[in-house]
């Protein structure tokens, strides 16, 4: 591509400006000792200390960590297998089985939400972490098997090949080339699925039940009882350790990886 | 275990059941199994305390008709088109200034991503905090004396407008950066010695060649926002209820399941009716790699 | 090559300069090329060759210097404005497309009316022989590559341009279609009349198709003549070199000459030689084997290798020659062309 006329670049820059400005007001609102955006009464870390006066903050911390690394596992391992058997084999209703992988991507996550919670009252089972854990994982599966699919169909079947050439068993050739070759995608597919496990709030809205408070849900429980700046602070520090996560991903991709 | 795996090597097909099985049966439990229950609930007679009881009745779907649905049917589809079109003309521009901005590609499509990585639900805040009565735009114009006193910019159909464009722009961005990246500038460069002034040059060949990053941009645009929850939830309050926030009401305080679920299949077959109409027409209009 | 004295140039060059950054692309090129003429570019890549062909096209703006076309200066025009049209090196056929709408894209730009644009886009494809009626419905990928040329280089004739810029239009082709269509450039300048200004790395193709060359090395143009000039009457080393096979060394009077390896004699040791030939003596060093020719690669006393291309037909004396032979090297002086300093 080309160099873009400069009105274009400017509507970029405006845009740009306006992507990030609400969260560079949010980050600033929680220095602010000022309840109210437009007045700055100096600088404060008032709103965080607040937040350590609360045990459920931490609760809810906890609880969306584990929910996120446990589902993160499970859906990778299984995202990566369906992949692999949908790049590797041939077997009737393959491209259908490659559309309707799909299907859990495009269902809006109210109607997944929703029906899970059908499904659970219906079978009777106590809503909780073990309920939302099993609600993550199904609908990471096919993000991973997605994002997998893609790094497996960029590369051939070559080094595989070689590897059963020189004497390696379907075992050994998965676990020393195939592997390997396939890490990066696995890895961008695992961090897909714990972003969308700690980020999520729809699905885990209708299977958490009473007494299971992820951070998202703890979130959106104080913005309804009204905006108050220690929301500024706890949706800070969400910020931030999801920015890291991300700079430490991008880095792990261009150095060690690609 | 080295039966087995021999075995497995010489039968392609019962490798791959093998290695689809665990997440199949996951999704079968898990997302197939829920959705039908749904679908029975969907033609069965209301409980009384929410629930079902059994029958077979169509009156959920005819539900729909009524005046008070239908608008929220059009609201819903009305407010999705819009944020797609809102999203494709301020998109459009960034990705093209993007896929030219040479060595700060990587830079500016990171600023891009970021957003998209972050907390949605933290996001919407966001919006809520910038747009309540006491928040920057309202102090800002305030302060400005452009207006005496502050303007309900929260719970209207603009701060839902606002709230879904800012969250599924990068969706509309990304698509369209990666088939305007892969533009062929010889083609540009082509038309021009054709004669092609700019516009023509647009409209002929940027804008013909770059239809499947738009097809995609639009599809991951307008899917989410016909099934938006969580934003008019926030920004739209209770006069300005899309499908989703009905959904939740009739398995929430309205204790109406068969409708509700009527309403999740409706949402589900409009998701699915733009998925196949985009798909066929936006695959008629892809060009192949040449 | 039609040479009228009372026309102005097709196109002229005057002390053109064009740079990227730090680098020099084009470093003050003055041309000339005459209406109806065959005109290469010629040069290794980096010369700047491509970008003197893009400066005339008005995809580059040069940083000094003018282009006109037909005596009217050019270099302030975007290139839509320029009636020139431009064969590229990858086609750059519009794959959204079919081969009728591509080759209609110029037409159409210029509000033709639909009925005239059809006929002309019909016998444009038939110029080319190219079947309308079967190809103009397909896609570009539905062609083979010697297909696509053929649809890029109608879609830029159909505009009747005074002039056609081609850059390396032939690089992607096999060897023999290459050939083929070499064959049909050149007969379609002759028969339309059109200048055509044609970029290329290939010094063969080069000498084939043009009435005049161009080499460039370095930003500059070393050498601009006929094939027969350039080739038989180097100016300086790098065209000597680029151009063919040759040896330089020093001359009797102190500069340096070039000698083609087809002009040079190899004589036994201590055979006589032809009055008027200069000559050296030298040692063979390796033969190679060429099918229609050998190569002798005679090493001199001076520790420079010198090259003599040895028919298959009449190799000298009808003897066999051996790695080791003591020889004596020879040529005419009128073959020797003392060279400028480069």
């Amino acid at each position: 591509m080309r160099r873009p006329p400069w009105w274009v670049g400017g509507i970029t820059a405006v845009a740009l400006g306006l992507l990030h400005l609400p969260i560079a007001v949010l980050i600033a609102s929680s220095f602010n000792r000022s309840r109210f955006a437009m007045r700055w009464d100096g600088f404060t870390l008032d709103w965080y200390f607040r937040l350590l006066e609360r045990g459920d903050i931490l609760d809810a911390l906890r609880a969306s960590l584990v929910v996120a690394l446990v589902s993160t596992a499970l859906a990778t391992v299984f995202g990566t297998l369906i992949a692999l058997a949908l790049a590797r084999h041939a077997f009737s209703g393959r491209r259908v089985y490659q559309g309707l992988l799909y299907l859990p991507i495009v269902t809006p996550e109210i109607v997944m939400g929703i029906s899970l919670l059908v499904l659970f009252a219906t079978a009777g089972v106590t809503l909780g972490l073990g309920t939302i854990t099993i609600a993550h994982v199904a609908f990471n599966i096919s993000f991973v098997a997605v994002v997998v699919l893609a790094r497996l169909h960029g590369m051939g079947r070559d080094l595989e090949e070689a590897a059963m050439d020189l004497g390696a068993g379907p075992l050994t050739t998965f676990f020393r080339v195939t592997l390997p070759q396939i890490l990066p995608g696995v890895v961008a597919g695992a961090l897909l699925a714990f972003t969308m496990s700690f980020d999520d709030f729809v699905i885990t809205f209708f299977v958490a039940g009473v007494g299971s408070t992820t951070l998202p849900l703890l979130v959106y429980s104080m913005v309804r009882r009204g905006v108050e700046p220690t929301i500024n602070a706890i949706s800070t520090i969400i910020l931030v350790v999801t920015t890291i996560a991300i700079l430490v991903a991008y880095r792990l991709r261009e150095e060690g990886f690609e | 275990m080295r039966r087995v795996t021999r075995w497995l090597a010489r039968h392609d097909r019962a490798r791959a059941w093998t290695l689809l099985a665990p997440g199949t049966l996951w999704l079968l439990a898990f997302f197939v199994l829920p959705v039908a229950i749904m679908g029975a609930y969907s033609v069965m007679e209301r409980g009384l305390y929410g629930g079902v009881e059994p029958g077979f009745t169509l009156e959920p779907y005819a539900r729909f008709f009524d005046p008070l649905y239908v608008r929220i049917l059009a609201r819903t589809l009305w407010l999705a088109a819009l944020t797609t079109l809102l999203c494709v003309v301020i998109g459009y521009p960034v990705a093209y200034a993007i896929a030219g901005a040479g060595r700060w590609k990587h830079a500016l499509l990171f600023l891009v991503v970021l957003p998209f990585w972050t907390s949605f639900l933290v996001r919407t805040y966001a919006i809520m905090f910038l747009l309540r009565d006491t928040g920057l735009v309202n102090s800002a114009l305030l302060a400005l004396g452009v207006i005496d006193e502050p303007l309900t910019l929260l719970y209207t159909p603009g701060a839902v407008l606002a709230g879904l464009v800012y969250g599924y722009l990068p969706f509309m961005i990304l698509p369209l950066y990666a088939s305007l990246e892969k533009l062929d500038p010889a083609l540009l460069e082509a038309a021009e010695s054709l004669g092609a002034r700019p516009a023509a040059r647009f409209l002929r060949v940027t804008l013909p060649l770059s239809l499947p990053g738009l097809v995609a941009g639009s599809l991951l645009v307008f899917i989410p926002s016909l099934g938006a929850f969580l934003t008019p939830d926030l920004l739209g309050g209770a006069r300005q209820v899309m499908i989703g926030n009905l959904i939740q009401q009739q398995f929430g305080a309205a204790r109406d399941w068969p409708f509700g679920a009527a309403a999740s299949f409706v949402l589900m077959a409009l998701v699915l009716a733009v998925v196949y109409v985009f798909l066929r027409r936006g695959a008629s209009a892809l060009p192949e790699e040449v | 090559m039609s040479q009228d004295a009372t026309l102005p140039p097709a196109v002229r060059f005057v002390r053109v300069r064009k740079s990227f950054g730090q680098t020099v692309a084009v470093d003050g090129v003055s041309f000339d090329v005459a209406a109806g003429e065959f005109f290469s570019l010629l040069g290794p890549s980096g010369c700047g060759k491509t970008t003197t062909l893009r400066m005339l096209a008005g995809f580059e703006r040069p940083d000094a210097g003018e282009i006109l076309l037909n005596g009217e200066r050019i270099d302030g025009l975007p290139p839509w404005e320029r009636p020139l049209a431009m064969v590229f090196q990858s086609y750059a056929l519009f794959p959204h497309l079919s081969v009728a709408r591509n080759v209609a894209f110029g037409l159409e730009r210029r509000k033709l009316p639909r009925a005239e644009i059809d006929d002309r886009v019909r016998s444009a494809l038939e110029l080319v022989r190219l079947d309308p009626s079967t190809f103009g419905s397909r896609s570009p990928r539905q062609l083979s590559g010697g297909q696509r040329q053929r649809v890029a280089l109608a879609r830029a004739l159909v505009l009747e341009p005074p002039v056609l810029l081609l850059d390396e239009p032939l690089g992607a082709l096999d060897r023999k279609l290459r050939k083929e269509m070499q064959a049909e450039l050149r007969a379609l300048n002759r028969k339309l009349g059109t200048t055509f200004v044609y970029v290329t790395h290939d010094q063969e193709e080069a000498l084939a198709m043009s009435d005049r060359v161009a080499v460039m090395a370095e930003a500059r143009i070393e050498q601009v003549g006929t094939p027969e000039d350039v080739y038989e009457r180097p100016r300086t080393a790098f065209v000597a070199g680029f151009l063919g096979e040759t040896n330089i060394f020093e001359g009797d009077a102190g500069r340096s000459v070039a000698v083609r390896p087809e002009r040079v004699r190899l004589l036994g040791s201590g055979s006589a030689v032809p009055s008027g030939f200069s000559s050296r003596p030298g040692e063979i060093r390796d033969l190679v084997y060429l099918g229609d020719r050998e190569h002798a690669i005679v090493g001199l006393g001076s520790g420079a290798d010198f090259r003599v291309d040895l028919r298959n037909t009449d190799q000298v004396g009808g003897r066999a020659w051996k790695r080791g032979d003591a020889v004596i090297v020879a040529w005419r002086p009128d073959d020797a062309h003392p060279l400028e300093d480069g």
